[in-house]
């Protein structure tokens, strides 16, 4: 009957004792807990309310007739594009090679006479794909003016075959395509890199606070003054030394989440229950890992260089730029293979989808797995070294 | 006293083989050179994964759906499911997207009632929900109105043949794919990445060297010889610079040849920008490593700050959409600088004369830097190193100096 209450009393013990820890350590503190939460707030911040505006593209316009004004006056109404005049094209494109101006759009000599034949004629955009969110932007936003002109000059040319005002708004009018983009139908990049940069950011300085937990005692040569503080009791001094750290960026996370979906006003349509459960999951993911490197790695230099290395380059294997369908076989299982992409995947389908507990089986058994595995290997290895580790102190002591 | 070229091949045999900071300069670059560019490799989406739903079941949403299919640009994985198995297939990742054709399509179509084919995509994941859009947007007003104008060509009307004669015209827009002709993900995406990876690698590994020479008991000549000599401080950070412009050659030349993306279109400018760009992180490793001393966080603190300066860069979202005080802390990043200048430079071929200012930038910070770190090393001015020590311990003996260490 003791053995629980043992357990749990020793459990507090270290627990407090981690907490005076991170209270006693600025660096800790610092760096641990004040400079993730600035950087989440700076990169909310800098998107703004997340909508490309006014981006600069050099306009060149060779034609100078008032259809090519009217185009001008049209593509300067749409919010993404910032129209420049620029007179010679050479020299704007120097302008994109410098990186002045993210396009060169040209009407070149001749197109409202071949508008006005019937043959059609074409605006010439060179885009920087090299900032390709921008061009991807540009080109949206252009062709969406341009179908609109080209919408209304196909009315005038069939309303002069005399079919009439009926028929000619049948046939422009009737049948349109309309895209939805479930859960940012207004294209927020706010929207796209807050759920996906910021859950990165907030899981990267867990994986550096889960080790720093470890570290402290290799730093201090105290382990065995910790593992005296569990009582002997290696679970009890794992789960009591993460705890106060997962308890923090549970906070952090939650932080996000009111961030998110408060301030952000992305309208979560699933339940803020199932999004939380795998921000919580994936932590403990992150600190079971922390585990594993902790006790593998030579030094805690070392420790620190694996966790940056698993943490920071996790992003991109998630799916969120490319998707995983279009990455090769090996690519998409290791992605599979790292919590980040499940957090991403679940929390947009939470978001964009609806998905209930239910429907997030797969991410939520995956994220149980990865906490199980790394932990089951790590923490023997952890407690055979980190016990060696002790007794030499107390050797030395 | 050790010259300062001493120091120089002291410092540069320190960074290759110390081993609290090798990794970082002797594998880290090389390592992501390969890791970083795995995903990326399909550089487009292959295909949009689509379900249609077909609410109408009319001749003419079946010809739509027919066109739909036919195009290369979708992968219909399934046609004429109801709207919830869509959603879950949607849930269970097997489709990206949805397009469906309401119920009355036809009649409205043919009626002159407003309707419309809808694509929907998941909006959390935006840019490739653009890449849908945009591939999608085509594809289904040329097969709606081809589907409608030849309904409306079978009812008689000799408009529907001029309705797809129009069509038949030259594109709204021709767009020209600069620098990186096929649009590919990995080219825009490693290629800005990876001045910031080169940034963080250079900064830890500089730091965990520092960090590891501040710990000892004792502190190594070139360390102490630093202390408030500019000339010192400088051979100290010269194998960094060496290592790092190394490094960019390497990433820029052979790994991105390796992987196909347009590099060192303009050689002068990109030897140019790695010099400066490698004398500017050097110095701002230089001050964070005096800064922290034998605290253990700067891997932290560069880690973490690594993430949000991709963004601040202004390459992802426009520089002019980016506010003041962000831009004005992204002023201070090598990396900022560095990314446009390297895309000016190796990417689009700018010469020497278009990317100056991000040079004068670059410059300008390392000498900030490195002015600062200066002042942060005077402080420790007096805390003994190797030779010092050496001296020291000699004297005491009763024997001269070793002239060795004055070589």
């Amino acid at each position: 009957m003791n053995a629980p209450c043992s357990w749990f009393a020793a459990l507090c013990d270290v627990f407090v004792r981690e907490i005076k820890g991170i209270y006693q350590s600025r660096g800790i503190v610092a760096f641990c807990f004040y400079a993730p939460v600035f950087w989440i707030l700076v990169v909310w911040a800098l998107l703004g309310n997340g909508i490309i505006q006014k981006a600069k593209v050099a306009f060149i316009d060779n034609d100078r007739t008032p259809l090519t004004r009217e185009i001008a006056r049209a593509i300067s109404a749409q919010e993404y594009i910032g129209l420049e005049s620029w007179t010679d094209p050479r020299s704007a494109l120097d302008a994109l090679a410098a990186g002045e101006v993210y396009g060169v759009l040209l009407i070149p000599a001749g197109y409202t006479r071949d508008s006005l034949k019937g043959r059609g004629g074409s605006l010439v955009l060179w885009a920087d794909e090299n900032r390709y969110a921008v061009a991807g932007t540009l080109r949206v936003g252009l062709n969406e003016v341009m179908s609109a002109i080209h919408i209304q000059d196909v009315y005038a040319s069939v309303l002069k075959t005399g079919a009439g005002p009926t028929i000619s708004r049948r046939l422009i009018s009737a049948v349109h395509s309309d895209f939805y983009s479930l859960g940012n139908q207004e294209g927020s990049f706010l929207g796209f890199l807050g759920g996906t940069l910021i859950p990165s950011l907030i899981m990267i300085a867990a994986m550096f606070g889960f080790l720093t937990a470890f570290l402290r005692e290799l730093w201090h040569k105290s382990v065995s003054r910790w593992l005296a503080c569990a009582g002997g009791r290696f679970s009890v001094a794992i789960v009591g030394k993460l705890l106060p750290w997962y308890f923090i960026y549970s906070l952090i996370f939650m932080f996000y989440m009111a961030l998110f979906s408060g301030e952000g006003g992305f309208n979560i349509t699933g339940p803020v229950f199932a999004w939380a459960l795998l921000g919580f999951l994936c932590l403990a993911d992150f600190a079971s890992v922390a585990i594993l490197i902790a006790a593998l790695s030579p030094t805690w230099r070392m420790a620190l260089v694996a966790g940056a290395g698993y943490a920071a380059p996790a992003l991109p294997f998630t799916g969120f730029s490319i998707p995983q369908d279009s990455m090769g076989e090996a690519a998409r299982i290791f992605g599979e293979c790292l919590p980040l992409t499940w957090l991403v995947q679940g929390q947009a389908d939470v978001w964009t989808l609806g998905s209930s507990l239910a429907d997030l089986g797969a991410p939520l058994a995956a994220m149980a797995l990865l906490i199980f595995i790394p932990a089951s290997i790590g923490a023997p290895l952890l407690k055979i070294i980190y016990g060696k580790r002790a007794m030499k102190e107390e050797r030395a002591s | 006293m050790k010259s300062p070229f001493a120091c120089f091949l002291q410092t540069l045999r320190a960074c290759v083989t110390d081993m609290s900071c090798a990794p970082f300069f002797l594998v880290a670059v090389l390592f992501y050179a390969f890791y970083y560019c795995w995903p990326y490799q399909a550089q487009l989406p292959e295909h949009i994964y689509a379900a249609i739903i077909d609410e109408d079941q009319s001749p003419l949403s079946r010809r739509l759906v027919q066109s739909i299919i036919a195009s290369p640009d979708f992968r219909v994985l399934k046609s004429g499911v109801d709207r919830p198995a869509a959603i879950e297939m949607m849930k269970k990742g097997e489709i990206s997207s949805i397009i469906g054709i309401p119920s009355d399509f036809e009649k409205d179509a043919l009626n002159g009632v407003p309707t419309a084919i809808t694509l929907v995509t998941n909006g959390a994941f935006l840019v490739v929900a653009r890449m849908q859009v945009s591939g999608a947007s085509a594809v289904l007003a040329r097969a709606a109105a081809e589907a409608v104008a030849f309904r409306v060509a079978m009812d008689g009307e000799s408009v529907g043949d001029l309705a797809l004669a129009t069509l038949d015209n030259a594109p709204l827009v021709v767009t020209q794919a600069m620098y990186n002709d096929i649009s590919g993900y990995l080219s825009f995406a490693v290629s800005i990445v990876f001045v910031i990876i080169f940034q963080s690698i250079m900064l830890c590994g500089l730091c965990m060297l520092l960090n590891d020479w501040f710990s000892r008991p004792v502190y190594p000549d070139p360390l102490v010889l630093s202390f408030g000599s500019p000339r010192y401080l400088f051979a100290l950070i010269a194998p960094v610079m060496c290592i790092c412009f190394f490094w960019v050659l390497f990433v820029e030349g052979f790994a991105f040849a390796w992987h196909g993306i347009n590099s060192f279109q303009n050689i002068p400018a990109t030897l140019l920008c790695g010099g400066f760009f490698a004398w500017a992180i050097s110095s701002l490793g230089l001050l964070i490593g005096m800064l922290f001393k034998n605290s253990r966080f700067a891997i932290h603190a560069i880690i973490i700050s690594s993430l949000p300066c991709v963004f601040i860069s202004g390459n992802l979202f426009p520089w002019n959409n980016i506010p003041v005080y962000a831009r004005l802390l992204a002023w201070f990043f090598p990396s900022t600088p560095g990314s446009d200048c390297m895309l000016r430079a190796s990417q689009a071929g700018a010469t020497p004369d278009e990317i100056y200012p991000y040079l004068v930038h670059m410059l300008f910070l390392g000498i900030i830097y490195f002015i600062l770190a200066w002042l942060v090393s005077r402080k420790y001015k007096g805390e003994k190193g190797e030779s010092a020590m050496a001296d020291q311990e000699r004297s005491l003996a009763g024997l001269a100096p070793d002239p060795r260490s004055s070589i």
